[in-house]
């Protein structure tokens, strides 16, 4: 079996595993056959008889709060890190990240303006926490990414380097404008966007979900289609655009398809760092780097990586429970050093 | 037959080719001379359809190259670019499998792959197949980027014509090699192709090539073949070397050059350049 194949496979059966995991663990214990038995009568299934019998606690635990939070969490986790891996394709840079153009900073920015100003104009509660937040996370996302691009382009081509010392600039500015709007936040709000820069899946809803499933799927479905043209622009524009491909159209693609599932991910959950670099190196690493391979294994192991991390942040202070962000983040941090020390001195 | 018609091509405000025209023809190899500057991978990338053109134009079997279909030009057309270079760990393999990414296989099938390790054997690469590209030698990268593009347009049952730009491949190879490669773009003519050749050694350009193109400071100073163009007063109008021309002792009726240095040097002892301190 090839090697992409079969990280792939399994990669999936961990997956399962999580799930199963995720959704069992916490504060309420719901063991793996009660899980069955209520995910198997919420389809319409006949509810099981004798002392296994869920209670309606546990029902409401798991249907309402526990798949909700995992089904996000691993939507989520898969988006940043086949965003991470398409990015770093097209800027040819194993470095490269969503935040670097300024996806995430520029989502960062709009949803605090949401959290701050809103509800100067009367825009409170369930409409803005729910459609206004990933709403804003993604023009927010995708408006800066735009401006980077634009910033970036010169006689029909996007310059890379521009675009990512652009990128740079605009995070800096982007993140001025986020501190202005916490000076500005009174204590309610500045614990809303702290809370929210750190990153965490906690009070998931089902409309939460739903608002931003069509960009995260659009993402996730449309990206993998990219891969050849990626691989080929691993040799370089000329080089692509001489094997076929239209490669404005591919940076485009690439370009806006990351800032939609990025931006949607980071304006429901926050923040959520490394997961976008760390997965995709670790990927390259196991199963090399064609994008074919590597674009799908880079989601199925960013949906584990992430509902693993929202695992840990839920066990290791229950009932309280950690910010995602930093535990991705205590964890990325040390393996992204760890991959930098390996290759023996830096990315040539 | 690709044509270059009067191509001119401005970048930054700099002329860098001024009223080229050229001709490949099916079953020829053109080697396009000239010092450094002078707009030789300019011109390849201009005649396989990868810059804008101020003036002139490209045409491929007539038509306007812009005109064509990517993916079907791409079939028909492939050019090995200089400083190709690849940040991520491809294997060889799968270097030149991504020649046969315009294909209908994608460089997934069988055929593909057969392809692939074809061009490999051809170049003399065929035992590097599964190193890491990055951990080779610059010449052997270079091969394995001139196997490439050899798969890009290998000869199929269609029988179109096929275009094979090569922007100096002979430069980072020994000796050796630098005879199997340019062997290996004659075979490619024999077989029906259009080949450019961009190359430095006059003598490697008279042996394997049916024309010769100079080009300096951007224009198309000399062309013919190689008996016409390698001649003493050529060679110091356009190289600056003074040099004598007899004929090549391996390949009968062929030109060869013997460099005896610029100007300055071939009066005997040469002068000594002051470098700074």
């Amino acid at each position: 079996m090839p090697r992409g194949l079969a990280l792939g496979l399994s990669g999936l059966v961990v997956l399962g595993l999580v799930v199963i995991a995720s959704l069992g663990l916490g504060a309420v214990a719901i063991p793996g056959r009660q899980v069955a038995s209520i995910l198997w009568s919420a389809m319409g299934g006949a509810a099981g008889a004798g002392n296994d019998v869920p209670s309606s606690m546990q029902e409401s635990v798991l249907l309402a709060i526990r798949l909700p939070r995992v089904l996000l969490g691993g939507l989520i986790g898969a988006t940043l890190a086949i965003s991470g891996a398409a990015i770093q394709g097209i800027f040819r840079n194993p470095l490269a990240d969503p935040a670097l153009i300024g996806v995430s900073a520029g989502a960062a920015t709009a949803t605090a303006l949401m959290i701050v100003v809103a509800p100067w104009f009367g825009v409170e509660g369930v409409v803005s926490q729910t459609w206004g937040l990933p709403l804003a996370g993604f023009v927010g996302g995708a408006v800066t990414t735009l401006v980077v691009v634009r910033l970036a382009r010169r006689e029909g081509g996007t310059v890379v380097t521009t675009m990512l010392l652009a990128g740079i600039a605009i995070n800096a500015l982007a993140g001025a404008a986020t501190g202005f709007l916490v000076f500005l936040a009174d204590d309610a709000q500045l614990r809303d966007i702290t809370f929210w820069s750190l990153g965490s899946l906690a009070n998931t809803t089902w409309p939460k979900v739903l608002a931003v499933l069509p960009l995260i799927g659009l993402c996730l479905i449309q990206l993998p289609r990219c891969a050849a043209s990626l691989n080929a622009l691993l040799l370089g524009e000329d080089e692509a655009r001489l094997l076929g491909v239209d490669v404005e159209k591919l940076k485009r693609r690439v370009v806006l398809l990351s800032a939609m599932g990025v931006g949607a991910a980071v304006s429901v959950s926050g923040v959520i760092g490394f997961v976008g670099l760390v997965v995709p190196h670790l990927m390259r690493l196991a199963a090399g780097a064609d994008h074919r391979i590597l674009l799908p294994n880079a989601a199925i192991y960013g949906a584990i990586s992430l509902l693993v991390a929202d695992l840990l942040s839920r066990i290791l202070a229950a009932p309280a429970e950690l910010p995602i962000g930093t535990v991705t983040a205590a964890v990325g941090a040390p393996v992204f050093l760890w991959m930098l020390l390996r290759r023996g001195g830096g990315w040539s | 037959m690709l044509e270059a018609r009067a191509v001119t091509v401005n970048s930054g405000g700099r002329l860098i080719l001024d009223d080229c025209s050229l001709e490949l023809e099916a079953g020829s190899v053109l080697a396009v001379l000239g010092q450094n500057g002078a707009g030789k991978s300019t011109l390849v990338q201009a005649v396989a359809g990868n810059r804008r053109l101020a003036r002139g134009s490209v045409l491929l079997d007539g038509r306007e190259i812009s005109a064509w279909d990517p993916i079907d030009l791409a079939r028909r057309r492939a050019a090995l670019l200089q400083g190709t270079q690849l940040r991520f760990a491809f294997s060889v393999i799968e270097v030149v499998l991504l020649g046969r990414l315009p294909h209908p296989g994608g460089g997934r099938s069988a055929r593909d792959c057969a392809v692939a390790e074809a061009a490999l054997a051809v170049v003399d690469a065929l035992h590097l197949a599964s190193r890491d590209i990055n951990k080779l030698s610059g010449g052997e990268q270079q091969r394995v980027h001139l196997a490439r593009s050899l798969a890009q347009v290998w000869p199929d049952d269609r029988r179109s014509a096929r275009y094979l730009l090569l922007d100096e491949p002979t430069a980072a190879l020994d000796l050796e090699h630098q005879h199997r490669v340019l062997r290996v773009v004659r075979e490619c003519a024999r077989n029906g192709a259009a080949v450019l050749v961009v190359l430095h050694d006059l003598n490697l350009a008279a042996r394997y090539a049916d024309r010769l193109l100079v080009l300096q400071e951007g224009r198309c100073v000399e062309e013919g073949r190689p008996a016409e163009v390698l001649r003493p007063d050529v060679l110091h109008r356009r190289f600056g070397i003074e040099a004598r021309v007899i004929e090549n002792p391996a390949a009968p009726g062929c030109p060869f050059v013997i460099d005896l240095g610029t100007s300055d040097t071939s009066g005997g002892q040469a002068d000594v350049i002051a470098l700074p301190d």
